[in-house]
């Protein structure tokens, strides 16, 4: 047994000590840097800096890429702030990561994909251990365990990125691409592909593991918190592109379900936000423009019905 | 709970510690409340057609024992259709639905039978089929039934070879639940060694390969025909790294734990015939045929045109066993096509050899059964049949074109937009290089014979080098099993 073990710490120790310089030493390369993550510093500090009359938009890359934030501003004369970025952050570092900004009568707009509520989705991918590692590392110390649990077997992959990022760098577009850190407008909409051709988006292949209840938990909790600061909150279904919708709808219906008996403020249906296949521009949360226009004028229309009668 | 994922990590790490630190009296029950864990990973719900079949064998094999020569029958009978039952709904009930519209659609009728909204469990046959040998074996008197439920239920819920195999039989694995396993250094470093290799297999190189294949067979019309050719060739490695990968990390696993898995591939890409093909893929399905459908058919010992017809079956069926779809009892079919035609045109085969002095190139031998089993592949991956048609139509008809392609360099890569950056699909080919060779070094010898044959040294260069190699050539997508789906 003494022998094995041994053998076994051999192997691990250097391993393990590798990788831990490679993911905390090595810093990331300019590929990226210049990825779409990196805004959410930006992102932040819009947040910090923006006062009063304040509606805010949190979530994934379904709110990046699926909101006109200037026409809410326009009509509703309020002071939008999309904070969406990417889903692979996790619902629950979204709203660990918002409630530091809240202010007296912020109005805020959770908008989840629907994988948040299915398995470990809600605690986050890679992009969240890109983000505690390299963009804000004093976040690292706010995870919880089950943050913790599920991004650990993501290392490799950043370490993986890190070093074919050092070792073999591409040399950076001067166009501002799509995902790129700078993609976003003021309001933290990503704009540069309103003027580009949609391409073919098939449908989400599978939503992984059953419903997580402790979802709904931490949605209540940060509506609790929130209403403690005098703010509000309110749910509301993110864009879908109608194959997907068709594919998972069972999934999609217990979201409802479950939203509904809970005790969060709910904005209308999933069905009102059932894009056209032809209104998605490259998966199946991202909308083109013309998808983009359309979802706003809803939200508007919801907002006006429910938050702002 | 996939075999690459942290997820099982931590639980292989809790259930061998824990099964080495209680009593040999309460192992059984510790494998089976963890097995019935993994099981419930993928769909919980699940688990109930896994417990109804389970009970339904049980008595089915103590009953069998017990009955005289008719009422024998009967059991086993009720027990063959509670499993074949279970698959029939689950697989390919939609599957019959589907066909059946398609033929009332002809007749310009609507198909009044309503589809079913459900999921396929996952390894649903792997484990129907081991239950089935049970009671089989019971009934010709080569197993006697277990008494005890739990280790019955485990025998059929093991977790290391619950969901993907190997299909294994009654004689060798109950016996091994009673047995007293001890810490044993040399099994247990065994038996890491080979999880190790299979992991490297899975996520170093099959999940890489997949990356160009899912993008060349999703958009088949987008590429021509050297890349289709390419995506095929790389699909042969894929699903042999697959699920070879994942039947070393089972049989390693349960060796740690002290059980002997049978094995479950021998070097198939080497085999000088499609016959041999069949000795060394997937041996612990093969065998189950043999068994159990070819042998009871007449197996050889019947007229030539009927023998032909039992090969047929038998692949029709392996097809059909794979998945409810065209595409795979296609596969099947082409197996057993290029068999019947192996046999047809053996002796004149022979004589060709003899005649052009080639009978001693096994090169040739080796690459055009190669050649042979890549092309039934195409129908194995393809999503439809149509896609798969036209995937090997224009290979073949392109062949001229890839063969000028090679003889003169004359390549593109980047052009060819097949998803793997240039220097990834150099690696994807070394790596394949890499993995032929151990397997031609290790030759007869298993792979962990071979390896502790190696210097101390290269030994353990050889250990950092495959665990560094999954850590940093690794793809991490939580890649499914491809056999899985089955």
């Amino acid at each position: 047994m003494k022998k094995f073990l041994l053998k076994i710490l051999l192997i691990a120790i250097p391993t393990i000590i590798a990788l831990y310089l490679v993911v905390f030493w090595v810093p990331p390369g300019s590929t990226q840097k210049n990825f779409m993550l990196y805004a959410l510093l930006e992102k932040n500090q819009t947040l910090d800096t923006t006062s009063k009359h304040r509606i805010i938009f949190v979530g994934g890359s379904n709110l990046s890429f699926g909101l006109d934030s200037k026409k809410i501003k326009d009509s509703l004369q309020i002071n939008p702030i999309n904070n969406g970025l990417h889903a692979g952050l996790g619902l629950k570092f979204m709203l660990q990561n918002c409630s530091q900004f809240i202010k007296e009568k912020d109005i805020i707009i959770i908008s989840p994909e629907y994988e948040q509520f299915y398995g470990n989705y809600c605690n986050g991918n890679v992009e969240l251990l890109t983000s505690v590692v390299d963009i804000i590392p004093s976040a690292l110390n706010t995870l919880d365990f089950d943050q913790y649990l599920s991004i650990i077997p993501f290392l490799p992959k950043l370490a993986q990125m890190k070093l074919s990022d050092n070792l073999f760098p591409i040399a950076i577009n001067k166009e501002i691409g799509i995902y790129d850190k700078k993609s976003f407008n003021s309001f933290g909409d990503t704009y540069i592909h309103w003027t580009l051709p949609s391409q073919k988006v098939y449908p989400y292949k599978q939503i992984e593991g059953s419903f997580n209840h402790e979802v709904i938990g931490i949605l209540e909790e940060f509506q609790n918190f929130s209403n403690s600061k005098n703010a509000r909150v309110f749910i509301i279904f993110p864009c879908i592109q109608k194959t997907s919708y068709n594919k998972f709808q069972s999934n999609i219906k217990e979201v409802e379900k479950r939203l509904k008996k809970s005790k969060l403020n709910i904005i209308s249906t999933p069905e009102r936000y059932i894009f056209d296949d032809t209104l998605m521009f490259n998966s199946q949360y991202h909308l083109n423009k013309k998808g983009v226009d359309i979802r706003t004028t809803k939200i508007i229309e919801d907002l006006k019905k429910t938050v702002y009668q | 709970m996939l075999f690459n994922s942290f997820h099982f990590l931590l639980f292989f790490i809790l259930v061998t510690t824990l099964y080495f630190s209680i009593s040999h009296k309460w192992r059984w029950l510790l494998l089976l409340v963890s097995s019935c864990y993994f099981y419930m990973a993928f769909v919980p719900i699940y688990i109930l057609i896994l417990g109804v079949t389970i009970v339904i064998d049980y008595f089915a094999g103590i009953s069998i024992e017990k009955a005289t020569d008719k009422r024998k029958k009967v059991f086993l009978i009720i027990s063959l259709i509670a499993n074949i039952g279970v698959l029939a709904i689950f697989k390919y009930y939609n599957f019959i639905n589907d066909n059946l519209s398609f033929l009332l659609k002809g007749f310009a009728l609507d198909n009044p039978i309503p589809y079913l909204s459900i999921l396929l469990p996952v390894g649903l046959s792997f484990h129907t089929f081991q239950a089935m040998s049970y009671t089989i074996e019971i009934y010709r008197g080569n197993q006697k039934a277990e008494r005890h439920f739990g280790i019955y239920s485990l025998y059929v819920m093991f977790y290391p070879q619950l969901v993907a195999g190997p299909i294994e039989r009654p004689q060798n694995l109950l016996y091994q639940f009673r047995q007293n396993h001890q810490f044993d250094y040399d099994r247990i470093t065994s038996g890491l060694r080979l999880i190790a290799w299979g992991l490297f297999k899975k996520v170093v190189i099959a999940d890489r390969l997949s990356i160009l294949v899912d993008k060349v067979y999703s958009s088949p019309s987008q590429h021509d025909s050297s890349s289709l050719a390419i995506a095929t060739i790389f699909f042969t490695f894929q699903i042999f790294c697959d699920f070879s990968g994942y039947s070393d990390m089972a049989i390693g696993t349960a060796r740690i734990m002290g059980f002997n898995l049978m094995k479950n591939f021998d070097r198939p890409y080497h085999s000088k015939s499609i016959d041999e093909f069949w000795k060394r893929w997937h041996i612990s399905l093969s065998t189950w045929f043999k068994d159990y459908l070819y042998i009871p058919l007449g197996g050889n010992r019947v007229a030539i045109p009927r023998w032909y017809l039992n090969l047929f079956v038998v692949f029709l069926i392996s097809g059909l066993w794979h998945g409810a779809n065209w595409t795979f009892i296609i596969w099947g079919a082409l197996h057993g096509l290029y068999l019947i035609l192996g046999n047809m045109t053996s002796a004149f085969r022979h004589k060709i050899n003899k005649v052009l002095h080639i009978d001693k190139f096994n090169f040739l031998k080796i690459l055009s059964t190669f050649l042979l089993v890549s092309f039934a592949w195409i129908f194995f991956r393809a999503d439809t049949t149509i896609s798969a048609l036209y995937i090997s139509k224009k290979i073949v008809l392109g062949i001229p074109e890839i063969l000028q392609k090679i003889a003169t360099f004359n390549y593109n890569y980047e052009a060819m937009n097949l998803g793997l950056k240039s220097p990834d699909f150099l690696l994807s080919i070394l790596l394949i290089l890499i993995m032929e060779m151990v397997h031609w070094l290790s030759g007869k010898n298993s792979l962990s014979t071979f390896f502790m044959k190696l210097p101390f040294g290269v030994r353990w260069v050889t250990y950092f080098t495959i665990v560094w190699a999954i850590i940093y050539l690794g793809v991490f997508e939580n890649r499914q099993f491809i056999y899985f789906q089955f």
